[in-house]
């Protein structure tokens, strides 16, 4: 018997290891590194995967005989080979790792510290994931059927029709590549679902081993298709590679699977009962009386409890802190489409002249407000009290639409004065009175009143005594340099044309302030100044020519079709078009990433919540075993078992999912109303911002009652395998 | 529509062995028995036979280890399980030793629930509940719980429970096992009457062979095979 066992882990042990080289041989152009890697440690886990799964197929005494529905639903994995074949896989592997199995190696560079045979022994060698994937498999193996392959090979093919219609039809989603990649994901994870449906409802079973060998089989081709593909398709996202290869390791196969476990409970609950039966009648009454019963009862009746607030908190957090983070958001959205072009038109090289035809051209496109065309450089500002590093933009402060959100926002000074700069205050010596003395107290005495001197400011001299051009800076911007109405602020040009004796020279300008804006936007009061086109032509070396022609819609929501249509007049290359969006795509990708960061966390809540409904349904289920066999002996499916516990589930995971909607939005409500102050210095804005989009909550619900959906299957599945001849026989 | 030549049920060879830590308990040991339908069959036998596991078995509650029951021809271990359920559900009615009624409903909606399962609606169902309530003299009692009622009365609302879809086939586990002998004889003329009327073809497990007597076919349990008394 030991022996037996100790040589069934030799030859599934040993099998990895000849798999391990048959495969590597092949595989030789992958050069070390990352890739042969990630490559090496996918194989090996994957060829334990299926030694285990020949194991366990191996240990089936009679697959399809009349026991094996109905009695013993999950057969156990051989264990004892299981940890036989773990254990020799793992010497082989340390042997081999140390010594060197002669053949073994493909190449020197395979044997690397980066390769790929390296790599494969390394993960050989590691004993206890070893006995988790090999028992996977054998698990597996040892529920497969008669007609398992059969079902994994039509769930192969679901998923491809389905993914080929899905991605076909998501090409007419939208003009924007971020968003056909978002339904490219849906329509996968679509697929993944529909063939747990499709499958489960043809087979007539849960069909759990036949889904998650489709989603091992998926998930492996493809890790292995972007591991062993072009580089281009891991850099296509901005993340490092090894990043995108664990992820993709892990993310897939996951939610693949739990997908179609969804999906393939919901087929087996509407047609496991062998006819199409999507009624909850009777299910629902027996579920609701079993709660109302078990709230009675002290323990079953606390977890019930505890579960249902937990949901409930889980879901209202997510609502308020995914609420507070969209107002954030969309202030700056609001800030930046206010300050910025919304869509612009950019030119390669740099002889951008023909800046007056162009928008001409996309001047008159439904939706489009302005055109107008800007000259952008950076350069550094400074007066006697600060220096600090700007963008100037060159623009027509005549053209009302572009500089519309500039007058908007102006606070102090006057925007026309750009081009009159003899009118901004102090440009001509000017006699200021200071305000009247405020009388400090109401017995005044002699020297409460002062004697009004006037004062002369601006006593700089202006050489050659000509006026100066005029600038206008940001709030920050004026505070850091000391800088108001009518001041003198110096700016250096690193780009120059003059040549001095050293080589080009960087340019001096004097500018007067003619008008300061406050946006409200940080980053911009501080950095961003305005001054006079042709101040900035000449400013920068850059004589009839201007840097690009700024757009401003009407809705900033329509820009990926305005951009099209842009795109479509100017002609391509050697024009660019962007919108909003796309100039600032790290800020907005960074702001998602660090939503999606803050929903999983507080997914977790509903996470740790939903484990509190599995508990209360298993011990439901456990006390109610022989009610179970009573309802089967009235002739009662597995299916309509399940659906009762399932409902039971259900209940409890939308109750709370429910109470948090409410709660949260009802917190969102009473922010957005009655607000909260916020300290404008840090915050940058006066109230805390709350925006409830409606598209997230609905994500929230939906995940909330998904997660407590997954919840109630394994207890549901027990309670419908149960046999319905136990407990029958004890009073 | 069926060969009447053909026995409503036709059990085969039929064994059933438990193991209790490597020790073999052969319950049923071969049992070889055709029923014709609209017979009336009474099975007597020792405390501990296997009079509860033979009915079990031939109602597709539990798998017999060795053997095959066929239901008019069709062999029924080799349905699917939802077909085992759809067919307990139309064809077998199950009275247990323990009548097993659910605690947390109503007589009427215990008996109502083979309906419920079956997707008939909830008044229709009811109805017919009501009515098969009142043929056993609980009209009166609906409203009330299992656990307000007494042993009797108990199992009569699980009779009225087998009997409520009409089912061929009734398989009845001591049903007046904590009856007194009127009542167990009212019991026995509804069971006689039902079989006049519907052919309901009945196989009933007893311990007081006087009630036996009744049944026009009796067998005994003995050694694990079902004998003529
Ligand atoms: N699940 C089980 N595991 C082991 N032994 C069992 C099991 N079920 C029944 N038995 C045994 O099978 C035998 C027959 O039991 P069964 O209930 O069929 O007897 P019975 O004839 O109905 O007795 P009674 O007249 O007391 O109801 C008993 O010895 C019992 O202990
Ligand atoms: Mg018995």
């Amino acid at each position: 018997m030991a022996l037996r066992v100790l040589l069934l882990g030799l030859f599934h042990g040993g099998l990895v290891l000849v798999l391990e080289l048959v495969a590597q041989r092949p595989l030789g152009f992958v050069a070390s590194g990352t890739r042969a890697q990630a490559t090496g440690v996918a194989l090996s886990t994957m060829f334990m995967i299926g030694s285990g799964l020949l194991l366990g197929v191996r240990s089936r005494a009679n697959p399809d005989g009349p026991t094996s529905s109905m009695l013993t639903p999950w057969r156990p994995a051989p264990w004892p080979a299981v940890w036989a074949t773990s254990a020799w896989t793992f010497v082989l592997g340390l042997l081999g790792f140390f010594l060197g199995v002669p053949g073994f190696i493909a190449s020197p560079e395979a044997a690397g510290p980066g390769g790929m045979a390296r790599a494969m022994l390394g993960a050989n060698a590691v004993l206890l994931p070893a006995v988790l994937l090999v028992g996977l498999g054998a698990m597996l193996g040892a529920n497969c059927r008669r007609r398992t392959a059969s079902w994994v090979a039509v769930g192969l093919l679901v998923f491809g029709a389905s993914v080929a219609t899905t991605s076909w039809l998501a090409r007419f989603v939208s003009y924007e590549p971020g968003l056909i990649a978002v339904a490219t994901v849906a329509g996968v994870g679509f697929s993944a679902w529909l063939v747990g449906f499709v499958v489960a409802w043809a087979a007539g079973r849960l069909a759990f081993v036949e889904l998650y060998l489709t989603a091992l089989v998926l998930g492996y081709a493809l890790y292995l298709t972007f591991a062993l593909g072009p580089t281009a398709w891991t850099a296509a996202s901005n993340l490092p590679e090894e990043q995108v290869l664990l992820a993709l390791a892990l993310f897939p196969t996951v939610a693949m699977s739990a997908l179609m476990m969804v999906g393939g409970s919901l087929g087996f609950l509407l047609h496991g009962g062998g006819r199409f039966d999507p009624s909850f009648a009777y299910e629902g009454m027996v579920a609701q009386r079993y709660l109302r019963a078990h709230r009675r009862d002290g323990f079953v009746g606390t977890v019930t409890v505890i579960a249902v607030v937990g949901i409930c908190l889980g879901v209202m957090a997510l609502i308020v802190v995914l609420s507070i983070m969209s107002g954030f958001e969309n202030d700056l959205k609001t800030k930046i489409v206010g300050a910025h072009a919304h869509v612009e038109v950019n030119k390669h090289g740099d002889d951008f002249t023909e800046y007056a035809d162009i928008e001409a051209r996309v001047g008159d496109i439904e939706g489009v407000l302005s055109a107008g065309a800007y000259v952008f450089g950076d350069a550094m500002i400074s007066t006697d009290a600060g220096l600090s590093g700007t963008l100037i933009k060159g623009i027509d402060p005549a053209a009302s639409g572009p500089t519309r959100d500039l007058r908007r926002i102006m606070e102090k000074g006057e925007l026309l004065n750009l081009l009159a700069p003899e009118k901004i205050p102090g440009a001509r010596p000017a006699i200021d009175f200071p305000p009247p003395p405020i009388k400090t107290s109401s017995t005044g005495t002699a020297g409460a009143y002062e004697l009004a001197v006037p004062v002369i400011r601006d006593a700089q001299p202006l050489p050659g005594n000509r006026v100066l051009p005029g600038i206008v800076i940001g709030r920050e911007l004026s505070r850091t340099l000391r800088a108001y109405v009518g001041d003198v602020v110096k700016v250096v040009s690193p780009a120059s044309e003059e040549i001095g004796p050293l080589g080009p020279t960087p340019k001096l300008n004097r500018f007067r302030v003619a008008g300061v804006f406050y946006s409200g936007m940080y980053e911009y009061d501080a950095k961003f100044t305005y001054i006079e086109m042709r101040q900035a032509q000449r400013f920068f070396g850059m004589r009839k020519r201007a840097t690009g022609v700024e757009l401003k819609v009407a809705d900033i929501d329509d820009t990926a079709r305005i951009s099209e249509e842009v795109r479509r007049r100017v002609g391509g290359e050697p024009y660019t078009v962007k919108d909003w969006r796309a100039m600032n795509k790290e800020l907005f990708s960074a702001l998602l990433l660090e939503k999606i960061a803050m929903f999983v966390a507080l997914g977790m809540i509903v996470m740790v919540a939903s484990f509190l409904i599995i508990a209360v349904l298993v011990m439901i289920v456990l006390q109610r075993k022989k009610e179970i066999a009573v309802i089967k002996s009235l002739g009662a499916s597995d299916a309509s078992i399940m659906k009762i516990f399932v409902v039971e589930g259900l209940i409890l995971g939308v109750g709370g999912a429910v109470l948090g909607l409410l709660v949260g939005i009802g917190i969102c409500a009473f922010l957005e109303n009655f607000g909260v102050k916020l300290d404008e210095r840090i915050f940058y804005i006066e109230r805390l911002p709350v925006v409830l989009d409606w598209v997230e909550v609905s994500v929230i619900a939906a995940a909330a009652i998904t997660i407590s959906y997954l919840a109630t299957i394994y207890p549901a599945m027990t309670a419908a395998q149960h046999p319905p001849v136990e407990g029958l026989r004890d009073d | 529509m069926t060969d009447a030549s053909l026995p409503l049920l036709r059990i085969r060879g039929l064994a059933k062995t438990y193991w209790l830590e490597q020790k073999q308990i052969e319950v049923l040991r071969g049992v070889d028995l055709d029923v014709m339908a609209g017979e009336r069959i009474s099975i007597i036998g020792r405390s501990g036979s296997g009079k509860s596991t033979f009915l079990h078995v031939i109602g597709t509650l539990d798998v017999p280890t060795q053997g095959e029951v066929h239901y008019l021809g069709e062999p029924v271990f080799q349905k699917s399980p939802a077909e085992l359920a759809a067919f307990r559900n139309r064809t077998i009615g199950f009275v247990f030793q323990f009548h097993h009624l659910l605690p947390e409903f109503s007589a009427l909606e215990n008996v109502a629930m083979p309906a419920l399962i079956q997707r008939i609606d909830r008044g229709a169902a009811e109805g017919r509940a009501k009515e098969m309530l009142d043929l056993v003299g609980l009209g009166h009692r609906i409203g009330h719980r299992p656990g307000e009622l007494s042993g009797g009365e108990q199992q009569r609302v699980a009779i009225a429970r087998a009997l409520v879809l009409g089912p061929r086939l009734l398989l009845a586990d001591e049903p007046t096992g904590n009856l007194d002998e009127a009542s167990a004889a009212g019991i026995h003329d509804l069971i006689d009457e039902m079989n006049r009327r519907t052919g309901l073809t009945v196989i009933l497990v007893t311990h007081s062979s006087h009630l036996a007597e009744r049944m026009p076919r009796r067998l005994r349990m003995d050694e694990g095979r079902l004998v003529p008394v």
